[in-house]
């Protein structure tokens, strides 16, 4: 086993704030971010059965970005470039100082340049131009191309890759950089999870698909449940979340502030089923416990649980039914809380975002709520989930995400002192 | 206002719309790469809209004689009074300087080289691998699960 990995900075892009301090404000204070889905040009909105969204409302790209990035860049990159620079900055990292190369790049992207490729392909057929195709399509669309953007914007010339595993590829970018920085691979891991997907096509085919919440559309604020006998689907979102890891010894040299230990890490698939997880909760158990082993702790150590709970009637269920098939007796004593109650599914944001929280929790003591947590339902009922935030001093904490492709990762997150 | 000189203030209300700059900050000498901090994908852009706007195409060859705005405006007198569209006469900077007077284009038609010329060889290895040599590996393979 090589170095400890601790978290030294942190950046947000969400629908219920930009920037960590507002993100985690609204986050205790259980403000939704879910609102009506905007309008889609002349695309009929009654018919498509979620109308709901976590929309980053307040983002103005021009305030964060250079005018042709502003214009050109794809929204998720705009979100992962904004993060990322907060985080850095947040880390009082200088490059300067730096040696380029031990600096790497990790980012998770499900969906990438959905919002320019709807577009462009739209615009295509409309225009029948293909001369004037956007020139900055093909370097958009590929799925690296944040992790390049964030390379050149801050010169960071270590390893760059991309992990695309759906809703939890940003969970896995922070496992992976665990990884790089243990085995010597970098020093410093700039760690981003970024989507932008409300568009026209995708926010139609989660609905077709069965997987959004579609009892709430005159209600946005209702619609993100997780754990709520009322829940009927998870609402989409957007965002991004980025985490500044590096190794101990190289946080300590420079003086830099530590948030939390990155203690453990596992990846997993069920080898199940493209989008249900399996009933038992037995796969996520499994990597749960994995995770615990490879922080070298142990299922009674556990104090909190930064759920994927996405809202979802059987992903809420099967994930408790993991958790306690886990943590047996202890399963009763942890704090458990669903961060997209608050903001929706940001998808490969979700496993930054939900890091970020934990994170946050760790630092301040406080949990934050699981909102519209109103009707516990039996199936997924334990006493650590609330609708208020909840004060503990938090030691050891799990953060899961799950994606679609039967794919499971679990993150273990450690206070630092 | 003579013809020439509007030419040259549809280019600037042009450059300056698509950099989101005012006009006025928009000058003749200025240097696409250089001062206008145009990088080649910005560059193509912007030549999609002076072909809207003045209703032409720009060939290639001709983009890669524009190192400032003013070459721009001097192409663009040429074309409109008849003058074909032909690798236009490169415009001798006047002090040789590297980076500002670099042709704005220089990389991206380096990146267009995505045609099967005997250039583009690099271009496209990096960009997916030879398909000759892909189906050389992959045929055995198919042969051998079949067998």
């Amino acid at each position: 086993m090589g170095k400890r990995v601790v978290i030294t900075g942190l950046g947000v892009v969400s629908p219920i704030g930009t920037g960590v301090a507002e993100f985690w404000k609204a986050a205790l204070a259980g403000t939704s971010g879910i609102s009506a889905v905007p309008p889609f040009d002349s695309l009929p909105l009654e018919a498509y059965r979620s109308r709901v969204v976590g929309r980053v409302r307040d983002f103005d790209p021009a305030a964060h970005l250079d005018a042709t990035q502003a214009e050109r860049l794809d929204r998720h990159a705009q979100f992962g470039l904004v993060a990322a620079r907060e985080a850095i900055d947040d880390s009082a990292l200088k490059m300067d100082r730096e040696v380029p190369h031990r600096v790497g790049v990790i980012v998770g992207a499900g969906m990438g340049a959905m919002t320019m490729a709807e577009r462009e392909l739209t615009r295509l057929y409309l225009e029948l131009k293909p001369n004037r195709v956007a020139p900055g399509f093909i370097p958009a669309i590929t799925m690296n191309s944040l992790g390049g953007l964030i390379a050149i914007a801050h010169g960071a010339k270590g390893p760059n890759y991309t992990i695309s595993t759906a809703c939890s590829s940003g969970a896995h970018a922070i496992g992976q950089a665990l990884r790089s920085i243990r085995s010597a691979q970098a020093d410093v891991v700039i760690v981003v999870g970024a989507d932008a997907s409300i568009t026209p096509l995708v926010l139609a085919a989660f609905g077709t698909l069965r997987a959004l919440s579609q009892r709430y559309n005159d209600e946005p604020e209702r619609a993100s449940r997780p754990f709520d006998r009322g829940r009927d689907g998870f609402v989409l979102g957007e965002g991004a979340g980025a985490l500044i890891l590096e190794s101990l010894p190289h946080a300590r040299k420079r003086r830099a502030k530590i948030y939390a230990e990155v203690a453990g890490y596992a990846a997993t698939s069920e080898a199940y089923n493209m989008v249900i997880p399996q009933e038992d909760g037995a796969e996520m158990a499994a990597t749960m416990a994995m995770a615990l082993r490879d922080a070298r702790t142990a299922p009674p150590q556990v104090d909190y649980v930064n759920a994927h709970a996405t809202s979802t009637v059987r992903g809420d269920e099967v994930e408790i039914r993991g958790i306690r098939r886990l943590l047996k007796a202890r399963a009763n004593k942890v704090l458990i809380s669903a961060t997209k109650s608050s903001i929706g599914h940001t998808l490969s944001a979700a496993g930054c975002i939900g890091a970020i929280a934990t994170t946050m929790a760790i630092q301040s003591h406080v949990v934050h709520p699981t909102i519209n947590y109103e009707d516990p339902d039996p199936e997924c009922r334990l006493p650590g989930i609330a609708a208020q935030p909840q004060e503990r001093r938090i030691k050891v904490a799990l953060v899961n995400a799950f994606g679609f492709g039967s794919n499971n990762s679990s993150l273990v997150l450690k206070r630092y002192d | 206002m003579t013809a020439n000189n509007d030419v040259a203030e549809r280019l600037r209300a042009t450059v300056a719309k698509e950099l989101k700059q005012d006009v006025s900050s928009i000058t003749p000498e200025h240097t696409l790469r250089g001062d206008l901090k145009l990088n080649s994908l910005d560059a193509i852009e912007l030549m999609f809209r002076i072909e809207e706007e003045f209703d032409l195409s720009i060939p290639d060859d001709d983009m890669q004689g524009f190192v400032k705005v003013g070459d721009v405006i001097d192409y663009l007198h040429r074309r409109l009074s008849g003058e074909p569209a032909a690798p236009a006469p490169k415009t001798a900077p006047p002090v040789a300087v590297a980076a500002p007077t670099t042709p704005v284009f220089k990389t991206a038609a380096a990146a267009q080289r995505v045609t099967p010329t005997p250039k583009a060889a690099d271009a496209q290895s990096r960009a997916t691998p030879a398909p000759k040599a892909a189906a050389k590996k992959a045929k055995p393979k198919a042969a051998r699960r079949r067998a």
